[in-house]
Parts: C-alpha cells; structure tokens; sequence
C-alpha cells in the first residue's frame, strides 16, 4: 500500500492551482490526518481498542456466515464438480481429474466467447460513462419540466430485460429498416442483428439503453453536490465550458465514475439475458457470450461438469481482469 | 447552453425511450390478433381483457406479495448487514491484514460466473430446506455481499474520520459510534445500494426459478410473466399485461420517491 | 444503549439462522410435474375428474416457467416429481430411466390402449418407460387460400415445391417465412429435414465418425445445404433478422404463404386468426418422391422410480390411457393422439394423420443422434444463411459428427 503515497502526492500537486482544491484536500488531508489519528488516539487505550476489536468482530461475523456459506462452499463444491463427468442428471459420475480443463483450452468456441466479452465490455463500459455523464449534465439544468424527463430517462431501469428484449426485437425487425431506407443507411436497411458486423452493436444498443439509466440518476446526484459558487468563480476567471467541466465536474465525479465502471463491467462481462433474447448467440456465433456458452453446455448439451470447468476458467479470467481494473480505479479514488 | 438546444436534447432523448414505452403501454390493450397484425398501431377499442386474464385466479397478487416480501426483505437485510460489515473493513483494511484479506476475498465474489454455483447452491439449499421465499431472500443478501461491499467501504474510505475520533473522545463506544455517525453519513450509498439491489430481485429470472419452483404459490413476478409462453411461442398481449402490472409499483415508487432518492444520494455528500 | 444492540444483533442472527429452520410441510399427495404448460388448464380439469373417482388419492399439478430447467434441477436435489411428463425418445430421459430414476412399466396392462406402433417408437432397450400418448409432427404449413388464389396445386414432390416458391415470389409473396434469427428454430429444421432426406442419417455419420465414409460424399448433408439455400431464394428478405413469433405473423398476415414448423404452431396461428386456411403437408424430398413424415413423442407420462407405493400412481395412468380422457386432452393439445379409440377430427392435420397411419413415418433424428450434435451445428447452419458457402457447412459438420461420436 505504500506506493498509494506518492501518487496521492502528484494527484494533489496536479490538482494544485484548481478550481477546486479547497474541498479535495480536506478529503486528502482528512485521509492523512485519519490515519495518523489512529496511532495517537487509540494506541494508548488498550482497553477501549479491545472494545473497538470486538464489536468489529461482531459486526463482520453474520455477514462472513452468510458468505461462507451462499459463496465459499457452492464454489468449492463447483470446483469439485468441474473435475468430474457429471452430465446433470446422472445419479452417479466419475471423477475424471483435468480433463474437462484441457478440452476448454481445445474449444475455439470458448476463446471466441472469452474475445466477445472483453471487447463487448470495453464498449459497454465507454458508452455508459460517457452517455451517463452527458445525459446526466442535461437533467442537472434547471428548466421547467425537469422532473418530468428525469421521471422518463429512468424508466428503462424498471423493465424487466424481458420485455426490454421483445420490444427492441421488434424495433430493429420493424422500425429501424424503414427509417434505414428512408434515410438510405446501408447498414441500417437491414436489422441490426442479422450481421454478424452489426449483431454485437444491436445487443449493446439495448444493453446500453437500459443499462445507462442508473448510472445517470448517480452521476446527477453527484453533479448536485457540486457548489454553485465554483462555477460562478470559474466564469469570473474567464474559464471556459469545457474548463468547468474539466476542473470541477469531472474531479467531483471521480468516485462515481470508478463505481459505475466496476458495476458496469460486470454486468458487461456476464452478460447473458440480452444476448439469449435477442441473437441467442447468432448470427453464426457472432455474439455467444461466456454465459450464454455456459448455459448453453449445461443445459442444452447435458456437459454439466464441463459447463461448471468453463465458469471456473471464466472466473478466473474475470478475476484477474477486474483486479486489475480495480486497483486502476482505485488509484483514481485516490485524489 | 441555451434552453433551446437543453430542450431539444432532452427531447432527443425522450423520443428513444417514448417509442419502447408506448409500446409497451399499448400492447397490453390488444387482442392477440391485434398485435400480430401490428405491434405499433392503437387498439381498435379500449379493451381490458388482457388485464382482467392475467389478474384472473389471483396468481398475480399472490406473486406481487411474494415479490414485495422478497425485496422488503432482502433491502432491510442489505441496509442492516453489510454497512456493519464493510465498516470495520474500510477502517481497519491498512492496518490490519486480515481486514485487508476479507475485503478482497469478499471483492473476488462479484465476478464469479453464477454459473459455477448455481446447481451446488440449489443443492444446498434443498438440503438445508431453504426452498422458499425467505429461504431465496438469505441467498440474495448473501449474493449482495461483493457488491455492497465494494460499494459501502469505498465510500466509507471517503468518509473523514474526524467526527468519529471526536465521538470517541466524547466517551462513545464504537457501536454508538457507528450508529449515530457513521450510519447517517452513509445514507447516499445505502440509498445507491438498494435501489441497484430492488431492481435487481424485482426483475430477477433465475434464481426463483431453481429455488421457488415447487408451486405458484412461490411464485415471483418475474416467473408469473413467464407463464405466458410456451416452448415455442409467447403470448405478447398477456405478457405485456403482466410486465405493466409487474411495473406499475416500482414506476409509482419512483415518481413519488425520486426526490428523496436524489436527495438522498446527495445528502451527506457536502461533508467536512 | 446496551439494550439496543443485543436486541439489534439478535434481530439479525434469527433473520440469519431462525428461518433456516422453516420446513415446508411434507406432502402427502401426489405431485404431477408438467412440462407443457399450454395444456395446465385440461390437465387440471382431468386431475379433479380423476380425483372424483378415486377420493383417497390427491394429485397436485406443478406448472412452472421453463420447466424443463427446473426438472433438472430436482433431480440434482433427489426431489423428483411423483409423476411426470417426459420425452421417452431423447436422450436425457432414456439417462433418467438407465439411472433408475424412471418406473418400468413395461408390464402395465393400461399399455394395451396404446397403439402398437407407438409403443414401438416408445420402446427403449426392449423395456417401456413412458406411457406415450400424442405424436407431433413437422412438414410445411401453407396458406391454402393463398395457394387457391394463385391457381398452384399443393406441392408433392420437391419440383413443385420450387415450381410453388417461384409462382408466389412473381406474385409478391414470400414463398416462405424463414425466422433464422432463430438459432433453436434453425437446428430443429436442420434435423427434422436432415430425416426428410435420409431417415437412418445416423448410420451415415456413424460411419463418417470410424472413417469408413468421408463427409464430402456425404448426399444427405449436401443435398439438405443446397436445398436451403434453394428455399432462401423465395424467402424472407431479412431472414437473419426474423424471429419465430414475427414468421408466424407473417404467414398470418398473408406476407408469407408458407412456413416449415410442427403441429405445435397451429394453435399460435389460430389465437390470432380463428378462421385461418392453412394445412400442414409433408417436406418434399429432392432425393426421392415417397413422402415420409418426421414425427416426435410428445405427450408422455411417466412416473418416478423413487416411490415406494407406485399403486397410486400407476391408477393416475390408467386413467389417462383411457379414451374418453385422451379424447379430453386431444381436443386441447391438437396433435395425433395415439390411445386407440380418440377420434382425430383436425382438418389442417388430416394429410399428415393419413400418412402416419400408413406407416410413412419416422422417429425424428435427435433421437438416434448424439447428444448435442443438434445444438453444435447451430452456428454452422446459420453461417450457411448467411454466406451460402456448402462446402464450409459440411466440413463444419464432419467435424461435429467427429467430435460428438468420438468422445
């Protein structure tokens, strides 16, 4: 943890000279100042820092009960599947070791899924930031009418992806060709998932459409915390919109940002109900996604072992991935 | 920007989602007929026979009640359990290694395919005679624990720990402490939270179908919408009318709350 | 304050633990699990009938969404339902049965009210484990008004079918409605038709797997990729983007004149258009002029091989093999039911019943196939959709058949 220091460190001194300064070095320094409140003050109280352990003890038990035993324990019985020829429904089954680990590593189908989620996620997770963040700047004016279309721009987030995926099969079927013809848009002529180019973009079209509606609603909360005062100083310095934005919008929503990424690159890497609705994998395995590849293996196929290999292999890819991406944002909590 | 071209965005905007919204208001009011003919065009007359069908024989209260008490459940679970958890972690993760090895241990869970523990948890909850809605509604508070978490201690972290030292100072102890500082600090992220969780279990598939499958009367909105297609075929008219009736609370829970839920978020946010 | 937290932290230790401990009351009836939910309300309805009759035994029917899901799942948790549907010719229920999970009833004396060729259709290892009742059956739906209007003959040999596609294409039909977004619908069509061409399919892959026959001479795989393509010509515009729900609309809307589905489509047809013309008549083979239809088992029941007392059950049975019952749930489900005595009064299927009772029929592919071999050529197929390439799709075939049958 100690090369957290020093990039706070060139953050702050980055940050230096900003409009905002004020209120992020007080966080900054609360940080510092906590931390080293701890030593002083509780150090010397043994008896009180005794107290302080346990009920910390107390308030971690029942959530580490429950995740030992919904978490822990069906992942290592998992683990204990992966390594057999259980087909589902068999009574009896063998243990047959790595064998189903190394067919995975065999099947094309699998890598081709494992490409699909990563590129599929990189996109999900752009658009959604981006998009959140404009249309969130969009509610946060103050005209009439506001809270009418902030009404409107959640109610993707109430539906069901079910319905969510009838509705837009049609549009793409019905509506986008007509409008493609009219407007001679080659690829829009055509709908969007019968292309094995377009397919990936109709699924995330939809995705998109639902998924961005929460993240607007945080990003404009966060936008709300944002003193008016900044901004009226910043113009009387003669900056500009995009310097506002740049120098006190975006710094405030810096740790919104790094929640809706992690949140939306989950959703992105374990994406299933858009795509089995939608393309169900098609056209011609263009959008088979790791779950829908596992789902598929275990309850289509009866591979029921080997479907448990493959989420295990996936698991593990995603694991390294997010760990990745969360000590990045991180870092950028770190102001 | 000029209100003129605010305006015009938010009406961009608003067209994209106006069209899914109609149709999903007007589907409801046709006959099958109706809507095999058209999916875009009005109903022939106001007709509320999809409603009266899908409301018919009281599945549909009985799986609205199930879900109410789901969510009810899980929320209150999620807003008690996981600030308590995640505090010690994000006070205490710096210093302490083994704090610091429940939290990633615990962060590792949000990305684990649910795939791989699907069949062993239906097994254990059968054996553990869980296969009920409250049975589901501990599973769902345990499965909320990667992501609560994450969200709760990297909040927390932003918290100052000023007022909690001044607290202490004061004579509290650490619960007091926790409960009168430090939960009402964290109010817009148990409200982000559970927002993200309600909608979640409301529109979740899967898991009550593997855990409630026994009778209807376990049956979850989500599986009650299910119930309008068969294995080659789907019933618009009278799925649309379930999903509306399914909507119908969250969407007045929303009007009505969604100032209190953006103050929420926010409040507590000008902290120092 | 102390107060609080105890009364705080056991709030949450019996929210944790307590409920744990709830115990859904044991059953005491029998439980029927259904796996087509479009009959619940008939199946209701003959349950509460048979219950009259019998007052001491109490049958409780579980409809649930995908229930075929489910049923997997309460067999990894040993909950198996008392009785149950099944599908006694594919491979998942044939596993049920080796594991013992499935009664045999073989012995039954109620199996004398099935006909004999479906008891030989049901049979498996010699031994019977369902008691099968309905036949689907797969073949081409047309618009017989449309056909009329246009002055074509309905199609008995493959020729004519083109000849048909070409005549309604001038017209501004299109020949057929082809939903190939669909990837289940496509590998359904690709086995049912497969059979069309070669009934023992399995034989020639059998062979193709030991390397006794190269896939290239395959004309079974050929012909079936050569003919779809033929069909695509006359088809759907944006046959990718067509999902099953909006084919059938087309064909009820009069957009498309025919459509290659099952039995199973005709109530969907008829929920928008009570009146609709349309009949189902066998896929033509371009490989030969004889007219053979695909069938499938469909209604089955069985019972668990878990019961200790499986009298009760196997009274429930009985009473479904009777006429006047299978006559009940005939009128609901549609297809060819096959307790003797049901009278088959459904025009649209009429040819078809004709034919079956002929003989001209066969048990369809997936059932002699390996597990899977349907489901690992669904994105083949649809590649051939999109870029026509023959070749690519047999290899890809000859590959699957080698992955499937050597494993």
């Amino acid at each position: 943890m100690h090369h957290v220091l020093p990039i706070s460190a060139q953050y702050s001194v980055l940050y230096t000279g900003m409009w905002v300064t004020s209120t992020i070095e007080v966080e900054m320094d609360s940080m510092a100042a906590g931390a080293k409140q701890r030593q002083f003050s509780f150090l010397g109280k043994k008896s009180k820092d005794r107290s302080k352990n346990i009920t910390f003890a107390l308030f971690v038990t029942p959530g580490l009960i429950l995740y030992s035993i919904f978490l822990v324990l069906p992942v290592v019985m998992g683990v204990y599947y992966s390594v057999t020829d259980w087909n589902g429904i068999s009574r009896r089954f063998n243990i047959v070791g790595i064998k189903n680990y190394r067919s995975i590593f065999r099947d094309s189908r699998f890598s081709n899924a494992v490409l699909f989620n990563l590129k599929y996620t990189v996109l999900l997770t752009v658009c959604v930031v981006v998009l959140g963040i404009a249309l969130a700047l969009l509610l946060n004016k103050r005209v009439k009418g506001i809270t009418g279309f902030r009404a409107m721009y959640f109610f993707p987030a109430v539906l069901s992806a079910l319905s969510v995926t009838l509705i837009f099969g049609q549009i793409f079927y019905r509506v986008l060709p007509q409008i493609g013809s009219k407007l001679n848009i080659g690829f829009l002529q055509k709908s969007l998932l019968s292309s094995k180019t377009t397919a990936p973009y109709g699924v995330l079209l939809v995705n998109v459409w639902q998924g961005v509606a929460l993240p607007t609603i945080l990003f404009l909360a966060g936008l709300q915390t944002i003193p008016d005062e900044l901004y009226e100083a910043a113009e009387i310095d003669g900056a500009n919109a995009w310097a506002r934005f740049r120098h006190i919008t975006l710094p405030f929503l810096v740790p919104i940002i790094s929640i809706v990424l992690v949140l939306t690159a989950k959703s992105g890497l374990m994406v299933f109900e858009y795509v089995h609705s939608l393309t169900d994998g098609g056209p011609g395995g263009a959008t088979e996604s790791i779950s829908l590849l596992i789902y598929r293996h275990a309850f289509v196929e009866n591979k029921f072992a080997y479907s448990i290999a493959e989420a295990m292999v996936a698991g593990l890819i995603i694991a390294a991935i997010s760990a990745i991406q969360i000590s990045i944002s991180n870092r950028m909590k770190v102001y | 920007m000029s209100i003129a071209v605010t305006y015009a965005l938010l009406i961009i905007g608003a067209l994209t989602i106006v069209l899914p919204l109609y149709m999903t208001a007007i589907i409801p009011f046709k006959t099958v007929a109706e809507n095999t003919a058209s999916y875009f065009a009005l109903p022939s007359r106001f007709n509320l026979d999809n409603f009266r069908t899908v409301l018919a024989g009281g599945r549909f209260f009985r799986a609205l009640a199930n879900t109410a008490y789901i969510t009810a459940f899980v929320l209150l679970g999620n807003a008690i359990l996981m600030p308590m958890l995640s505090y010690p972690i994000a006070r205490s993760m710096h210093q302490s290694p083994f704090y610091r090895f429940v939290y990633y241990f615990i962060l590792i869970s949000i990305f684990i395919p649910f795939q791989v523990k699907m069949m062993p948890l239906v097994k254990l909850l059968s054996s553990l005679r869980m296969m009920h809605p409250t049975g589901l509604s501990i599973l769902y508070i345990a499965s909320s624990i990667g992501e609560s978490v994450f969200l709760y201690v990297g909040y927390m972290q932003s918290l100052p720990e000023e007022l909690e030292a001044a607290a202490y100072i004061d004579g509290a102890n650490t619960f007091q402490v926790y409960t009168r500082i430090v939960v009402p600090l964290v109010k817009p992220m148990m409200a982000t939270a559970l927002i993200r969780n309600g909608l979640w279990i409301w529109n979740d598939f899967l898991l009550p179908l593997i855990i409630l499958n026994r009778s209807w009367t376990y049956w979850t909105l989500t599986l009650f919408q299910y119930n309008f297609r068969t294995e080659y075929s789907i019933d618009y008219s009278l799925t649309f009318a379930a999903l509306v009736m399914s909507m119908i609370p969250i969407m007045l829970f929303y009007v009505f709350a969604q100032k209190h839920i953006v103050s929420g978020l926010t409040s507590g946010a000008l902290k120092g | 304050m102390k107060s609080r937290s105890v009364v705080v932290l056991s709030i949450i230790f019996s929210m944790v633990f307590g409920l744990v401990g709830t115990v859904t009351a044991k059953q005491v009836e029998l439980e029927f699990f259904l796996l087509k939910p479009e009959v619940e309300s008939v199946m209701n309805e003959i349950i509460s009938d048979f219950m009259t009759e019998y007052p001491d035994i109490k049958v409780t029917q579980t409809a649930v969404a995908d229930a075929g899901t489910v049923l997997l799942t309460r067999i990894a948790t040993y909950d198996m339902p008392d009785i149950l549907q099944t599908y006694p010719a594919e491979d998942k229920y044939k596993h049920m049965f080796d594991d013992g999970l499935l009664l045999d009833l073989t012995e039954q004396p109620f199996l004398e009210n099935v006909a004999d060729s479906m008891l030989e259709l049901a049979t498996y290892k010699g031994r019977i484990f369902a008691l099968p009742m309905t036949l689907s059956s797969y073949g081409i739906y047309y618009r017989t008004d449309i056909f009329e209007e246009l002055g074509i003959a309905e199609p008995k040999t493959y020729a004519e079918l083109i000849e048909a596609c070409k005549v309604l294409r001038a017209n501004g039909y299109d020949a057929f409605a082809l939903p190939n977004r669909d990837v289940g619908n496509i590998a359904q069509r690709l086995e049912r038709l497969i059979g069309v061409l070669n009934p023992k399919s399995y034989e020639e892959f059998a062979k193709i797997a030991a390397g006794e026959m190269k896939v290239e001479d395959s004309v079974t795989i050929r012909t079936f990729a050569e003919m779809c393509l033929d069909i695509l010509r006359y088809s759907t515009e944006d046959h990718l983007g067509l999902d099953y729900e909006s084919a059938v609309a087309d064909i009820v809307n009069g957009k498309a004149a025919m459509m290659i589905s099952g039995t199973w489509m005709l109530s969907t047809m008829q929920k928008s258009n009570p009146d609709i013309a349309v009949k189902l008549i066998p896929f033509p083979s371009p490989l030969s002029d004889k007219l053979l239809v695909p069938v499938n088992i469909d209604t089955s029941f069985s019972i668990s091989g878990d019961l200790r007392d499986p009298e009760p059950a196997l009274k429930f049975l009985e009473y479904l093999s009777r006429t006047e019952v299978a006559q009940k749930y005939y009128e609901v489900d549609g297809n060819v039911n096959m307790i003797k005595g049901v009278v088959f009064d459904k025009e649209e299927h009429m040819y078809m019943k004709d034919l079956m009772d002929q003989g001209d029929m066969f048990l369809t592919q997936v059932n002699f196939w390996p597990t899977g071999l349907r489901e690992e050529m669904r994105i083949p197929a649809q590649q051939l959709f999109i870029d026509g390439d023959v070749d690519a799709f047999v290899q890809a075939f000859g590959e699957a058949i080698n992955k499937l049958y050597n494993q």
